[in-house]
């Protein structure tokens, strides 16, 4: 009966908010805009790598085939380009001295990240585009054991 | 301070008075101590100390209030302040250090 009444005495009083968030208006990161990238480079260059080119000399087959091998190429370039914009967010920004110290691997993982991006652009290789795929698995670990969460790994495709 | 004394009967009755303040904590950045949803009863005219957990006003954005520990006082008297959990905290490291006026009181109990 007391507890309620000093409760009730307690809750009269005005109260604030004491901000212990990280960036006031708490900065928003997630490694999966990374991973939507990264699997749309996966898919592109598989789609590449499976697209046949017309038989004979038929000028709209090869129309058809130029603009779609074009499609493909403009959206990897691009995808590659904005999973290696998130990685280096999520590495500039939110991550900070304190995480380094506990996953000594983290510059290395993030600069092999993004080159892999570039590659990815240069080439059409399956193996780089996979490899990528497994880095941004990797920064999804990292980044949900920093939050302490435990949030399991998923692709789209 | 490393731990935080439940209010007791006296800082209730000067919170109802106005000589103390109420705090609500919202996030994680002073983990272990202070979880998220914690009231704090805080004395706006108690001297502070390094070590002391302090309620600050963020330097350059307007109406935010943060709760932090004083880490050190620097050679111009501004105050150096950080997060018990700085993987979650955003502190000193960012804006750098505060001058007195930023800090709106000590935290001086927590009521349970």
């Amino acid at each position: 009966m007391f507890d309620k009444l000093k409760e009730k005495l307690v809750n009269a009083t005005p109260v604030k908010r004491a901000e212990a968030h990280c960036d006031g208006p708490c900065g928003v990161y997630d490694p999966s805009s990374t991973r939507v990238a990264a699997e749309a480079v996966l898919s592109m260059t598989k789609k590449i790598l499976d697209l046949k080119k017309p038989d004979g000399d038929d000028d709209k087959a090869f129309a058809a085939y130029a603009n779609t091998l074009s499609r493909f190429i403009s959206i990897k370039e691009e995808q590659a380009q904005i999973a290696k914009d998130e990685a280096l967010i999520l590495w500039t920004d939110y991550f900070k001295p304190d995480h380094l110290e506990k996953y000594p691997d983290l510059h290395g993982l993030f600069w092999k990240t993004a080159k892999l991006c570039s590659a990815c652009k240069q080439e059409v290789s399956l193996d780089h585009a996979q490899e990528l795929m497994n880095n941004v698995k990797r920064i999804h670990e990292i980044f949900w054991e920093t939050k302490g969460r435990d949030i399991e790994w998923y692709t789209a495709s | 301070m490393s731990e935080l004394p439940d209010a007791g009967l006296f800082e209730i009755a000067l919170l109802l008075f106005d000589y103390r303040m109420r705090y609500r904590v919202e996030g994680g950045s002073m983990l272990p101590l202070l979880r998220e949803g914690d009231q704090l009863v805080v004395d706006k005219n108690a001297p502070v100390e390094v070590g002391d957990v302090i309620i600050a006003r963020h330097p350059f954005i307007k109406g935010l209030e943060m709760v932090k520990r004083v880490a050190r006082i620097d050679e111009r008297g501004n105050y150096f302040l950080l997060g018990d959990n700085p993987a979650e905290s955003t502190d000193s490291r960012t804006f750098g250090a505060v001058p007195i006026e930023c800090i709106k009181g000590k935290v001086v109990s927590r009521l349970r």
